[in-house]
């Protein structure tokens, strides 16, 4: 059980590491954010709470130095500068690293220690006169159920005593300091008053219900009453917890509240609940409360909602943990029910019965209605991604002497999460590319009349069933000259060849090409465009390059949605059936024994007057027979370039769930997979930019 | 200190009465102030306090409007609350007095803390 706590503890401070390192980033440009400051705050205070409660020490201990800092900066005392956020990043990466440490235990100490020096001699600047602990929230040590950290609403009952105005005791100074640890609901019981003419104007005949829900702890609440706990009456029941690991069942029903308040038994409860009408209202009624233990109840019941509504808002991005690997086996299971429901419509259909057709109908809506939320599950905003990229850029570019910001677009934009995961390195790679050799030094860029600042945009915008996303810089653009020499020098093109500019941009992602003059510990090495290149193409996507001298830089990569399923185009050669990405074909046309006598032996065709190459695939395959005396020619589009494939047969689009060929036969080339027919059979999911790579290197 | 002024004429009855509590109502006023409501109250059988020009209150004061809402209630006179004062709204959140229905003395629905209504 230790372990699901701690490793949910884990869970949580990652996803707050990030959150901190996005706020400290956005804290850089607007120093003065309170909002800001305030999540700091917030977020360090949780990871030191909950770091405590689980074992968690070194790493609560850490923290709490930090937050100390930030409590400094949230009071007003200390002002916000760079000096600060690039501690607190480098704090969070400790963090962060501590929390990789499996245990959290044997992380770097020493930089640890540096850190806090730095933090305390910003902090000790602000506030010389005050030592650092005494500064500190209370709580740190405490693990019992209510410390800090933890939120918990508490219902008081108080009592004062008759004579606690004598005692020289203001009540609603209490009152106040509850409100300070909290939010909190106060309502006054003023049944135990006297007349005019009864009451004795110098006692208290006043007692308050409070609904308070705080953080700070049990004892917090206790230290308000100190002054006054012999001479009153006290009750502090913690009534709900707010935490950030349960999810909080709904707010109590009011009776339910009355009921534990001890203001109804639960027979009386039931008699009135026995007639349905609004039951504070008939409790009434029936005599068996008074308004004012209702109207007590009733602020008990809206404070909780308040809270839980608090903390839904706080938890709208994400409400439900489930690990991966779940959503996997269901994504898995979906797909399995897809094949067999392929087959189910098959076999209905060849049957030729009614109501068998009817039943596979429904099962088929059914079907991908399940299909298309099993993978909506999946789906993840792409801004979780983007974020890290902020931190890079300001890492990188402050390496470099460079001023770059980073502008980001559709963060919005979802993908499917293992998509996400795999497009990371590549989009760090093509980052890296811009800032390093895409965006000039401020002294070049204003010496080419740009501003001093560079700027890296990244966007993401769905298109049909595919995400287009794009990173483009305001540097110098790519030089087609010196990529041209370059090529003709490794032997990629002939010295007289003629590229379009987009085939000559396209030689860049060749294998250990890099027109950089220096190699820098950023990139140009030259094992970078050819990596992301097959990195995308793995995803099934495309990666397309514009630029323009002095202008820019601009890359496209079009990555499908998911990876699961796939729509694609069925065509047979012979008996055998294969699978072409429908993202990929643009067009099917006929080939007749006539064309290919016309070509001459060369694997060319007239398609509105412009020549297509193609690519017989029944030779490729060695696949035996005769091929039919009209064959079809599927044309696809891969990286601006039309080929075509050759087929016996085009027999329609089809819903292709993806299974990964066993590891004999993973590389096998041309081939990305496999997947299962209607009937049973297995069809080959065709991997066209290998099969055009392979190809192209036959030609050369 | 605190000035207290009656409008109307001493002796008999009256249908309406004006008392008018400036300075402070706290709790070292408070016999004083009892005093003062207690023989308002008495001559008239419709008791409005004007507090618009209050100082200071605190819990105490509060207690005595309260008690003397009812005294009026159990004596089946009016008693009512005249004057916007922000020292007092605020003295009444303060200690959770304001509420949206009267508690179960408040036979004649005229509760001295309950919020003006705008939805009728």
């Amino acid at each position: 059980m230790i372990d699901v706590h701690r490793q949910a503890f884990k869970e949580e401070a990652y996803e707050l590491l990030s959150e901190l390192e996005t706020s400290l980033l956005e804290l850089e440009e607007t120093p003065d954010d309170a909002d800001l400051i305030g999540r700091v705050f917030r977020a360090m205070h949780t990871i030191k709470g909950s770091g405590s409660m689980f074992g968690f020490d070194d790493i609560a201990r850490f923290t709490h130095e930090v937050e100390t800092i930030f409590d400094l900066v949230r009071n007003g005392k200390l002002a916000v500068d760079k000096k600060l956020v690039n501690l607190t990043l480098q704090a969070r990466d400790q963090i962060k690293s501590m929390l990789d440490n499996s245990e959290g235990e044997g992380a770097d100490l020493e930089t640890s220690a540096e850190i806090i020096a730095g933090l305390r001699a910003l902090g000790g600047a602000a506030a010389p006169a005050a030592p650092p602990a005494e500064l500190s929230p209370p709580a740190l040590a405490e693990s019992l159920p209510g410390a800090a950290g933890e939120k918990v609403t508490y219902r008081i009952h108080f009592a004062p005593g008759r004579d606690i105005f004598a005692a020289g005791i203001n009540p609603l100074y209490l009152l106040r300091e509850l409100r300070e640890l909290g939010h909190c609901n106060v309502v006054a019981q003023t049944r135990w008053f006297p007349s005019l003419a009864e009451i004795d104007p110098e006692a208290c005949y006043v007692y308050w219900d409070v609904i308070l829900t705080t953080d700070q702890g049990l004892n917090a609440i206790r230290d308000v009453f100190i002054f006054v706990e012999d001479d009153c009456e006290l009750s502090v029941d913690p009534i709900a917890v707010h935490t950030a690991f349960h999810e909080q069942e709904e707010y109590k029903k009011l009776g339910e509240i009355l009921l534990e308040r001890g203001d109804i038994t639960l027979q009386e409860m039931q008699e009135v609940l026995d007639q349905q009408t609004r039951f504070g209202e008939l409790a009434v009624s029936r005599g068996v409360v008074t308004p004012d233990e209702v109207r007590s109840a009733l602020v008990e019941q809206r404070h909780l909602k308040e809270a839980h509504q608090e903390k839904q808002n706080a938890e709208a991005a994400s409400s439900i943990r489930v690990p991966a690997e779940r959503l996997d086996v269901l994504v898995n299971l979906v797909g399995e029910l897809v094949t067999v429901q392929a087959r189910l419509s098959q076999t209905a259909s060849l049957r030729g019965d009614a109501d068998l057709a009817a039943i596979a109908e429904e099962v088929e809506r059914l079907t991908a209605e399940l299909r298309d939320s099993a993978l909506n599950i999946r789906m993840l905003p792409i801004g979780s991604t983007f974020s890290k990229f902020k931190r890079l850029v300001r890492d990188l570019s402050g390496e470099l002497g460079k001023e770059i910001e980073l502008t980001t677009d559709g963060a919005e934009t979802e993908l499917d999460k293992t998509v996400i995961e795999k497009l990371n390195d590549p989009l760090v790679h093509l980052i890296r590319n811009s800032i390093d050799h895409g965006v000039e030094l401020p002294e070049a860029r204003l010496a080419a009349g740009k501003p001093r600042h560079g700027t890296v945009h990244l966007a993401a915008v769905h298109s049909g069933d595919s995400v287009l996303i794009t990173i483009e810089d305001d540097g110098a653009g790519l030089d087609q000259e010196a990529i041209r020499a370059k090529a003709v020098e490794r032997g990629l093109i002939s010295s007289s060849a003629e590229l379009s500019q987009k085939e000559l941009f396209a030689l860049i992602m060749a294998p250990g090409f890099s027109t950089a003059k220096k190699v820098s510990s950023v990139s140009g090495r030259g094992v970078g465009m050819d990596v992301v290149k097959r990195a995308i193409e793995l995803l099934r996507g495309s990666i397309e390059i514009s630029s323009a001298r002095g202008e820019g830089t601009r890359i496209l990569v079009r990555i499908p949605l998911t990876l699961a399923i796939i729509e694609s185009l069925l065509v047979r050669i012979g008996a055998d059936s294969f699978m072409l990405p429908l993202s990929l074909v643009d067009e099917c046309v006929e080939l007749t024994r006539e064309d290919v006598a016309n070509s001459h032996g060369r694997n060319l065709v007239r398609v509105r007057e412009r020549l297509v190459p193609y690519i017989p695939l029944r030779e490729r395959f060695s696949i035996p027979g005769e091929p039919p005396p009209i064959e079809q020619i599927v044309i696809t589009q891969v990286s601006g370039q039309r080929v075509g494939f050759v087929v016996d047969q085009v027999v329609g689009e089809h819903q292709t769930v993806i299974k990964s060929l066993g590891r004999a036969y993973r590389n096998v080339e041309g081939i990305s997979g496999a997947t299962i027919l209607g009937d049973g059979s297995v069809a080959l999911i065709l991997d066209i930019p290998q099969l055009l790579e392979a190809a192209e290197l036959e030609e050369l | 200190m605190d000035e207290m002024a009656t409008g109307g004429r001493d002796g008999q009855p009256q249908a309406k009465r004006t008392l008018k509590i400036s300075g402070g109502l706290t709790i070292s006023q408070a016999g004083e102030s009892r005093e003062k409501l207690l023989a308002a109250l008495t001559g008239t059988d419709e008791l409005e306090v004007d507090l618009s020009a209050l100082t200071e209150v605190d819990l105490s004061g509060l207690q005595l409007l309260c008690a003397a809402h009812r005294s009026a209630m159990q004596l089946g006179k009016r008693f009512r609350l005249l004057g916007d004062n922000e020292v007092l709204a605020k003295v009444v959140a303060d200690a959770g007095f304001q509420r949206h229905v009267g508690c179960d003395m408040d036979i004649t629905n005229s509760c001295i803390w309950v919020e003006e209504r705008t939805d009728g």
